[in-house]
């Protein structure tokens, strides 16, 4: 075998075509595999009706209706490959997950047969929707996308910023009755339709089918505003999340800043952590509010601060008889690290070991406090803790502050170096989160970095000169040799 | 055809080819440790190769020792001198630079089950027991049904609708939840060993082989004997798995 041969063999392994052509679907076989897969949330009628649908938020689709979220066509007919895509990559943000580790055929089966749940709906051919001439960003793009943005009022239902915080949030409803979060732009990783370019410029276009968000193609003023809307909804947040494995607390040698939106805060990059639902004790939260806490840290020789960043659409206080409680979140840490690395249960502790909190509570607060459970919480006399909040336009800015120093074995004292457990607990109060129905983190690591030495400036240079005098040693026995 | 005939080319070509078969071809990817010691085997048989005769190695060394010392060539010399303690200037620069990772969360996979637990108040023995709603093959189907049905309203948040470990709660968590379709966890236990499992969770782990981080619940609060082995069944049946038997004693 010639290099030639095996370079073809290894560009053609390497440069396969990935590309999935559209195939006509068999209802009968799709049966077999909805009915294995998509069963047990989409029902068996497919009316968006199986046992789990309960529990989801948003709902199952709803088959029999023929109404289909993610379209690129211009009337209400999605094409066969718009089916096909949102079973292959699921619906982000969502309880759909991707179905691309069933078999491209199985897929293009289940298209066929959750096509005949709805046969009047697709007696009509999809209608290809026509995109206008691609815009690129630029400043002039942007600035039009925000007159955009306001002009056709995408801030009513989206907020100022994006953040799902318009005034109409709380009346929304989708076609089936029930309430309908509006998307939180900034966070486009959980875009239902996908987060390209051409996907959000597509849901503008089109709309989305069977929930308060219209086709915008006839009411911006020219067509290619859709592409200067949709620079504009790029650039209201990061690309993707990046969640953060460990936190840093960045040393300072100033006096750290109890203001959240002071410059000292916005210089650190954020570290991004997923928060779940409480799925362990009843009341359970299947569909939390907040997702992701950004959570940034600095400490000097005193005190150490810790600066939290969420979404909520609302601020919260107690009122208990509208269902509406006090927006919260809570910093959780052993309070001594046992030898083993062995750390109270990640829930709250347990009634053997408890946790040590930090616990911010919308009107009353932060608190020093102990809990055995997450039921029980028991506030330390005499906190020292202080802190200092920011709303703003659906967004918490929260600054928590406490001495680095332990007075007493019930509070972990923080040290340089260590890696100490800390895990988030967060309630939107506003969307009745309260007690046991939180959003919440396993266990994390926190590390208090040490004052950055100067070995990276050193050991380089080092390193650089030693290998110039090898090469140059070489180049000289090698022509002394000669 | 001179060129191509170069065996210095061959060895480039031949271990730019095997990295990126390694890197590219190789699903799910392999680690970096491993890849090392694939890349290392190569090396080692691309200089068996290059070095089988003398006239392949001076082939081979030819314009190596040509950059060194001919005059025509003193500007690529004069990069290679440059560009070569740069990088690895650089390469120093990264590692002293370098940032603390968080540590391991290490774990036994599969702890030695307890011979019995309490499950509300009754004993249920684990070690040597079996699935007894296996026996009743008349109803299989309707249990795994209904398996299914308890599945979807509390396991599959964090296991996944497709059991491998990737709902949407995953990734919020670590340790990950089990992935039922690894040939690694349900195929390698008993059924017995899953109840266990389920209805004491985390918290029922042992006390030996700590610190646990496990996120799991313990469901005999919440489920019955009954639903909790018909979830089992259907974990079988939907990964299409076959529970491990005990070993005759």
């Amino acid at each position: 075998m010639t290099i030639v041969s095996v370079l073809l063999i290894a560009s053609v392994l390497l440069l396969s075509p990935r590309g999935v052509f559209a195939q006509a679907g068999d209802a009968n076989a799709g049966k077999v595999v909805y009915e294995r897969k998509c069963l047990l949330c989409h029902g068996e009628k497919g009316d968006g009706k199986g046992p789990a649908a309960e529990l989801l938020v948003p709902r199952p689709r709803d088959f029999t209706s023929g109404i289909y979220k993610i379209r690129t066509s211009a009337n209400k007919t999605p094409s066969d490959q718009d089916i096909f895509n949102v079973i292959t990559h699921g619906m982000p943000g969502t309880s759909m997950p991707a179905w691309d580790v069933l078999p491209d055929r199985d897929r293009w089966n289940v298209v066929a047969y959750v096509k005949t749940f709805a046969p009047e709906r697709f007696k009509e051919a999809p209608k290809k929707l026509d995109l206008p001439k691609e815009v690129s960003s630029s400043a002039e793009s942007l600035k039009r996308g925000k007159e955009m943005f306001e002009a056709i009022e995408c801030n009513k239902c989206h907020g100022t910023e994006g953040r799902a915080d318009g005034p109409s949030r709380p009346e929304l409803k989708d076609e089936w009755g029930q309430p309908i979060a509006p998307a939180n732009l900034t966070k486009r990783w959980n875009f239902r339709g996908g987060k390209s370019r051409t996907d959000i410029a597509t849901r503008l276009a089109a709309g989305v089918l069977g929930t308060p968000m219209p086709a915008f193609m006839d009411s911006v003023e020219k067509p290619e505003d859709i592409w200067h809307l949709t620079n504009y909804l790029l650039s209201l947040g990061p690309d993707d999340p990046r969640y953060a494995t460990l936190i840093t607390a960045s040393a300072a040698r100033e006096a750290i800043p109890d203001d959240p939106n002071a410059e000292f805060w916005k210089k650190m990059s954020p570290q991004n952590l997923p928060l779940v639902g409480q799925v362990v004790v009843d009341p359970r939260n299947f569909n939390p509010a907040i997702d992701l806490v950004a959570v940034r840290a600095a400490y000097n020789d005193r005190e150490i601060a810790f600066h939290l960043t969420w979404d909520d659409p609302s601020e919260s206080k107690a009122e208990p008889d509208k269902k509406i409680f006090a927006d919260a979140i809570s910093l959780q840490f052993a309070p001594a690290t046992g030898s083993g690395g062995e750390r109270p249960y990640f829930l709250m502790g347990n009634d053997a070991d408890a946790v040590y909190l930090l616990r911010w509570e919308q009107g009353t607060g932060v608190a020093e406090m102990t809990a055995n459970g997450p039921t029980k919480l028991q506030p330390i006399a005499g906190s020292e803790a202080t802190a200092k909040v920011v709303f703003q336009n659906g967004q918490y800015r929260l600054v928590i502050m406490r001495a680095l120093a332990a007075k007493d074995p019930s509070r972990p004292a923080f040290r340089q170096g260590v890696f100490a457990p800390i895990a988030i607990q967060a309630w939107e109060g506003g969307a009745g989160e309260t007690g046991t129905r939180m959003s919440l983190t396993a266990w994390y690591y926190l590390r208090l970095e040490e004052p950055q030495s100067n070995r990276r400036f050193v050991v380089p240079p080092v390193v650089a000169v030693l290998t110039l005098a090898a090469m140059l040693a070489i180049v000289r026995a090698a022509n002394r040799r000669r | 055809m001179n060129v191509l005939r170069s065996r210095l080319l061959h060895a480039v070509l031949i271990l730019i080819i095997a990295y990126a078969i390694f890197t590219f071809a190789i699903r799910p990817p392999a680690p970096r440790s491993v890849l090392a010691i694939y890349m290392g085997v190569v090396i080692l048989a691309t200089f068996v190769y290059i070095s089988s005769n003398s006239d392949s190695w001076r082939n081979f060394l030819r314009p190596l020792r040509d950059t060194l010392v001919q005059p025509e060539r003193r500007l690529v010399r004069l990069a290679v001198v440059i560009a070569i303690p740069i990088l690895l200037g650089y390469y120093a620069y990264t590692q002293a630079a370098a940032k603390a990772q968080a540590p391991p969360e290490l774990r036994a996979v599969h702890p030695a089950p307890p011979a019995s637990i309490q499950f509300r108040g009754k004993e249920i023995t684990i070690q040597g027991f079996d699935n007894p709603l296996r026996k009743d093959q008349a109803n299989l189907r309707k249990n795994i049904a209904a398996g299914g049905e308890t599945y979807i309203r509390n396991c599959m948040y964090c296991h996944g609708d497709n059991l491998d470990g990737k709902g949407h709660f995953a990734r919020g968590l670590n340790p990950p939840p089990a992935n039922f379709q690894d040939p690694g966890t349900i195929a390698m236990l008993q059924e017995a060993f899953l109840f266990w499992r389920i209805a004491k969770g985390g918290p029922g782990l042992p006390k030996e082989s700590t610190p646990w981080n496990s996120a799991m619940p313990a469901w005999e609060d919440r489920l019955t004997e009954e639903q909790i082995w018909q979830v089992i069944m259907y974990l079988y049946d939907a990964t299409g798995q076959q529970p491990r038997r005990w070993e005759a004693s």
